[in-house]
């Protein structure tokens, strides 16, 4: 179990799962909460860049941009 | 493993990823470079998230005049203006930051990779990156201020040094350095009598730098070490054994050793024969353990010879509660270094028992050169331990 979440954080980090190897030797728990916690700070990223870009920018081109977001994966 | 460097690391890593310090407890356990390789990794994770877009909004403020990427950055705030910047050109994002108030540019510092902004540092004026760290240094920031240091002229450095007065302030920008080689240099930078400020700090209970300085002390190079290590050792005995007790604590012994190790001969004397080492058995078993996991068998062995004879009899004591395995990789360090005396004395205060088990591993040593042989049996007796080399058949 716990090495199916290492593999899940090494994919989510884009990185050979053998360049993290100190990693697999984490609790399953531990990985999981890790993972989400990255998961957590992607996500906050993208918050802060839309509020941003929505506080900032004027009506046509923050519609523009804004839509481009809301397409991005 | 640098326990207090992988602290630091681990305090990185969670600012990095927005979480609380104590969120990911088990990320202390992990070592140093591998903490930082996962650093790294987020990093790149965080950048590489929509970064088409950051790229274009940067195409865009690259046409743009100065002066209306100025507000631009300051409605973006400093999270986008970092991303945006961070995708700019080196030349044109500096002509922007100089019209940056510090204080934003220091908010900006710590949404930046400083290896991906190499370029852009270097062209920041020097009064500049002074006024941006005194505000992370204001905003108590140390673990962004650390992670530009390597990045940093030897120009702009100094002038820092020079700008920052309170070498509290110095220590905690330095425990969270990325590259502990460079310690060494930095520090000589200071003039000595800050040198010695700073690690007189170790006094003042009510700041707590005891992590900030002995990760300095562990960090630098040999020389730096017993220059250091020599100035707090030669604190009252009160000092030193708050010192050990954090040590223990929080269990540095694996960097505390080469720096015991490097001291001056009188220091050496005064902290081996501290009544804390004598009295606590749990303190010379975690020291034990630590000079096995870290290999230190050679550094810690002389020092016997520096104790006196009730702390050499609880050395003695706890060396025999160390596994074989232990025992034998110890006896190895003293064939390397020619470390009998230290160790023969070691083991004739041991029971009977754990004699023989020394001299069972002596005895696979035998063969390897007659001189060596006949020298160490000779020892060995004049320690009164020929009843324990006869049971391994050692005449």
């Amino acid at each position: 179990m716990s090495a199916q979440i290492f593999e899940r954080v090494a994919a989510n980090l884009r990185r050979p799962a053998d360049t993290l190897s100190a990693l697999s030797g984490l609790a399953s728990e531990e990985l999981e909460a890790l993972d989400r916690t990255i998961e957590e700070a992607c996500k906050r990223q993208r918050d802060e860049v839309t509020t941003a870009l929505r506080r900032a920018l004027p009506q046509p081109l923050r519609s523009l941009i804004l839509g481009k977001l809301a397409g991005r994966t | 493993m640098n326990t207090l460097a992988a602290r630091a690391e681990a305090v990185k890593l969670h600012q990095l990823l927005g979480a609380d310090a104590t969120s990911l407890p088990f990320l202390a356990r992990l070592p140093e470079t591998q903490l930082r390789r996962l650093r790294d990794a987020v990093s790149e994770r965080l950048f590489a998230q929509d970064q088409a877009l950051f790229r274009r909004l940067a195409a865009v403020a690259a046409q743009l005049p100065v002066l209306l990427v100025i507000p631009l950055c300051r409605a973006f705030g400093p999270m986008l203006s970092a991303r945006i910047v961070g995708e700019m050109p080196a030349k044109r994002a500096a002509a922007c930051a100089v019209h940056l108030p510090a204080d934003f540019i220091a908010r900006i510092c710590v949404h930046i990779d400083p290896r991906r902004a190499r370029d852009l540092i270097g062209r920041i004026p020097v009064r500049q990156v002074v006024s941006i760290a005194l505000k992370l240094v204001e905003n108590g920031d140390y673990p962004t201020a650390g992670r530009f240091v390597d990045f940093l002229s030897d120009e702009a450095i100094q002038a820092v040094l020079d700008t920052v007065p309170d070498e509290a302030d110095l220590l905690r920008i330095a425990f969270y350095v990325d590259s502990r080689n460079r310690l060494d240099h930095l520090i000589r930078m200071l003039p000595e009598a800050r040198r010695r400020k700073a690690v007189l700090l170790v006094l003042d209970e009510q700041s707590d730098l005891l992590d900030e300085i002995l990760s300095l002390i562990t960090s630098v190079g040999y020389s730096l070490k017993r220059e250091l290590g020599d100035l707090a050792a030669a604190q009252d005995v009160a000092v030193i054994a708050r010192i050990i007790h954090r040590v223990q604590e929080q269990g540095l012994w694996g960097d505390l050793l080469p720096v015991v190790a490097s001291l001056s001969e009188a220091n050496l004397r005064k902290v081996a024969n501290l009544p804390i080492l004598r009295d606590d058995p749990q303190v010379l078993d975690s020291l034990l353990l630590a000079a096995d996991e870290h290999e230190l068998w050679r550094s810690i062995l002389p020092l016997v010879e520096m104790l006196d004879d009730t702390t050499r009899n609880a050395f003695a004591l706890a060396a025999t509660r160390v596994g074989p395995a232990a025992i034998k990789r110890a006896a190895h360090a003293v064939l390397v270094g020619e470390l009998w005396e230290p160790m023969l004395d070691l083991v004739r205060r041991m029971p009977f028992d754990k004699q023989c088990e020394f001299a069972g591993v002596l005895n696979g040593f035998r063969g390897v050169d007659p001189d060596l042989d006949r020298r160490i049996a000779a020892r060995a007796s004049a320690h009164g331990l020929s009843p324990a080399l006869a049971s391994v058949g050692i005449a």
